[in-house]
């Protein structure tokens, strides 16, 4: 609405009585003081009272130096209050005033003098806002703003900000070192002009959606991405989404992982090492039953071929004894050419490091006929039981079998020297996310202080181990994104739970959909 | 080659069917008589045939194993002889098969089938001589049962190539007595010289 330029503003109201106009002061928000010329305190409102704490009687009649105002402010105000008296101009000013408890407020005033007829100020009226709060506000907002500029300049993590067209907004120095970008170069350009990898379509508010439907609301993904320089980096990238400044955009924080895929790798080629060694020291274990379980079929056929050598060269030979005597050399040929393929796949170092899928039952059957021997002449009864219904599991076969192998002979070793019956259990038990196979001995269990320990390397209790067995096998399973845990049957012996993912279970990538 | 089946049987011990099938094929094509045992308790528990015999025994095996197998047998005084199959031979344990009288220790897959049927021949041989002194000294001791405690004294002082007079001396009885003694001996025990008198001297100082 405009307004006539020589129109004089009509009053809302004229005030013909004083009283009601010292009601309204006194009623008002408004801090309201006046001041004679010795600086003292004339009118002190009920608005100055809540501010202070102070009665207006408490302060009337004394100055506004030895009361309100602090000592190292004394100088300043009376400056102020000088320059009011001789200009008689309307001021505005900041200062502080102690409340009655010794607290600071920070006042804004406007100060205007009032001249008797000779000229001389006879009055200061000062009304005033107690800004104490907004100035603390005002600073944290500051102090706000001041951490997140820290925050972004000096975060290890690439943080990035694009909005709902796929520019960037924001791009901190951690995110220029990873992307070998400078900010000035890229900021306020789509992402998709220079990361091609990286545009899942931001206009549409469909990557809002996707996000939107996760908890705990982000998206999450490993990429390689390209560098301008040609060179690549891994990295992890999170995206979340916020609203800022009245539009949907998006939050990326990006981290370099290079280096963690690298030592990710070592550790892997480190296990897989320590996993062939533990093999080789397994099959030297198994050296003496294996050659058993070698020999039994060639003692077999070589007898067999030996008598039918014999029979052919005597005149009246049987021709179905002979028949029935190759047939058998032939099934015991198969038989050995059987245990030598086992001992070859249980020997393959990694050479198939991809995880496959294996049915829990094929797993413990193989590995329990591997064994077979040992446990049979050991005496040990088996009681084996599949999951139902059957499970697949998503391992690497060979090092499943390896760590289902050493439970089984660790088993088989506590039974050796226990009195009573020995009774080894291989139980199949399927659950909702993954199954476990459970090894249970009837030996004399784990000391408890040794629970613990157990799968620490090199951690022993047997006289002639390097204590490297459980603690691979540890390895092994956390690296199927499995657990291994010991625990004491209440009955007696030990109880090992191995619990591998389904092969149909979420796993390895969290969800990276394009 | 020419055995024939009643010239002796063959145990074998075998905890692995296809090994006990193979052997029982290669020995009977050889003209031994085979019966086969699935473990050493069942061989322990089993009626065995009188006659000349040979044990072809596994050396490890589920439960009782072949050692213990040979510790049971020699512990009954049975003179059986025991030939070893082993699928992983230890120094020790031939040492203590061959110590406590096996025969022959044999190592699987690829022992020597000659040498096996050859060991069992011998087991056999040894056997029967065994069983054939074991009738003869039962027939001994028949025969020494039927003197008197005097006689069967008199005789072993004779065995031992001592003269009447002598005797007489040491058991206090005069040498007529002794003489009546020792005739009525020899007759008993079917004897006409000193010399077979003397081949008696153990049996009769064992009674």
């Amino acid at each position: 609405m405009s307004q006539q330029p020589d129109s004089p503003i009509a009053p809302l109201f004229v005030i013909r009585d004083s009283s009601l106009l010292d009601n309204v002061l006194e009623l008002s928000e408004l801090l309201l003081v006046a001041l004679d010329s010795d600086a003292n305190i004339r009118v002190f409102n009920r608005a100055c009272e809540r501010a202070t704490g102070f009665k207006a009687a408490d302060v009337v009649g004394r100055s506004i130096f030895s009361t309100l105002i602090p000592d190292d402010e004394h100088e300043r105000v009376r400056a102020v209050a000088n320059t009011l008296a001789t200009t008689g101009e309307t001021s505005a000013y900041v200062n502080h005033w102690l409340t009655r408890d010794g607290q600071r407020r920070l006042i804004q005033w406007r100060n205007t003098a009032i001249s008797d007829a000779s000229g001389q100020v006879e009055i200061i009226v000062g009304t005033g806002i107690d800004v104490t709060d907004l100035d603390q506000a005002r600073q944290r907002e500051e102090d706000r703003a001041r951490l997140n500029q820290a925050l972004l300049a000096n975060a290890t993590e690439g943080i990035v900000m694009v909005d709902d067209k796929g520019r960037l907004l924001h791009f901190n120095p951690a995110a220029e070192r990873i992307l070998g970008q400078p900010a000035a170069t890229v900021l306020d350009h789509p992402v998709g002009e220079w990361l091609p990898d990286l545009d899942p379509g931001f206009a549409d508010g469909h990557l809002a959606r996707q996000i939107a439907s996760r908890t705990p609301g982000t998206i999450s993904c490993d990429a390689t991405l390209a560098r301008p320089d040609g060179s690549r980096v891994d990295t992890q990238l999170i995206v979340a989404a916020v609203e800022y400044e009245n539009r949907q955009c998006y939050l990326g924080f990006l981290q370099d992982i290079s280096e963690r895929k690298r030592l990710e790798h070592q550790v892997r080629t480190h296990l897989l090492e320590l996993a062939h060694l533990d093999r080789l020291r397994a099959l030297s274990d198994l050296t003496t039953g294996l050659a058993h379980e070698i020999a039994q079929p060639l003692t077999a056929v070589r007898s067999t071929a030996q008598a039918c050598l014999t029979l052919l060269r005597s005149p009246d030979n049987d021709r179905a004894e002979l028949e029935a005597a190759l047939t058998r050399i032939v099934q015991q040929t198969t038989h050995a050419g059987e245990i030598i393929a086992q001992l070859r796949a249980f020997l393959q170092r990694g050479e198939k490091a991809e995880p496959e899928v294996v049915s829990v039952a094929s797993l413990v059957d193989e590995v329990l006929q591997l064994l077979g021997h040992e446990l049979r002449t050991a005496d040990i009864k088996l009681i084996r039981k599949h999951c139902d219904p059957p499970c697949k599991l998503l391992v690497n076969r060979v090092q499943a079998e390896q760590v289902l192998a050493n439970l089984i002979t660790n088993a088989c070793e506590a039974m050796s020297t226990a009195p009573g019956e020995r009774i080894l259990e291989v139980l199949g038990v399927s659950g909702p996310e993954g199954c476990e196979i459970q090894v249970a001995d009837t030996g004399p269990g784990i000391a408890p202080e040794h629970l613990e320990r157990i799968f620490e390397p090199f951690f022993s209790t047997k006289p002639n181990s390097l204590g490297q067995g459980l603690s691979i096998c540890h390895s092994i399973v956390a690296s199927h994104g499995g657990r291994l845990s010991a625990e004491n049957r209440p009955g007696g012996g030990a109880l090992f739970r191995l619990q591998l993912l389904l092969a149909n279970a979420e796993g390895a990538c969290d969800g990276c959909e394009p | 080659m020419a055995a024939s089946p009643e010239s002796g049987i063959v145990y074998l011990i075998d905890d692995e069917i296809s090994v006990r099938d193979g052997l029982s094929l290669l020995l009977g094509s050889a003209g031994f008589a085979v019966t086969s045992f699935a473990s050493g308790a069942e061989f322990l528990a089993a009626d065995l045939d009188p006659n000349p015999a040979c044990v072809l025994l596994d050396l490890r095996m589920p439960g009782v194993d072949g050692l213990a197998v040979q510790a049971a047998l020699s512990k009954r005084g049975s003179n059986l002889p025991v030939v070893f199959l082993t699928a992983h031979g230890k120094v020790p344990e031939a040492v203590e098969a061959v110590q406590h009288g096996a025969l022959g220790f044999l190592e699987k897959p690829n022992f020597d089938h000659e040498a096996l049927i050859e060991l069992i021949r011998v087991g056999l041989c040894r056997h029967r001589q065994a069983l054939t002194e074991e009738a003869r000294k039962a027939e001994r001791l028949q025969r020494i049962a039927r003197l008197t405690e005097r006689e069967r004294e008199v005789a072993l002082h004779a065995a031992a190539g001592r003269a009447n007079k002598v005797i007489a001396a040491d058991l206090g009885i005069s040498e007529r007595t002794v003489e009546i003694h020792r005739s009525r001996a020899m007759k008993k025990l079917e004897l006409r010289s000193v010399a077979d008198l003397v081949r008696l001297e153990a049996d009769l100082a064992s009674v």
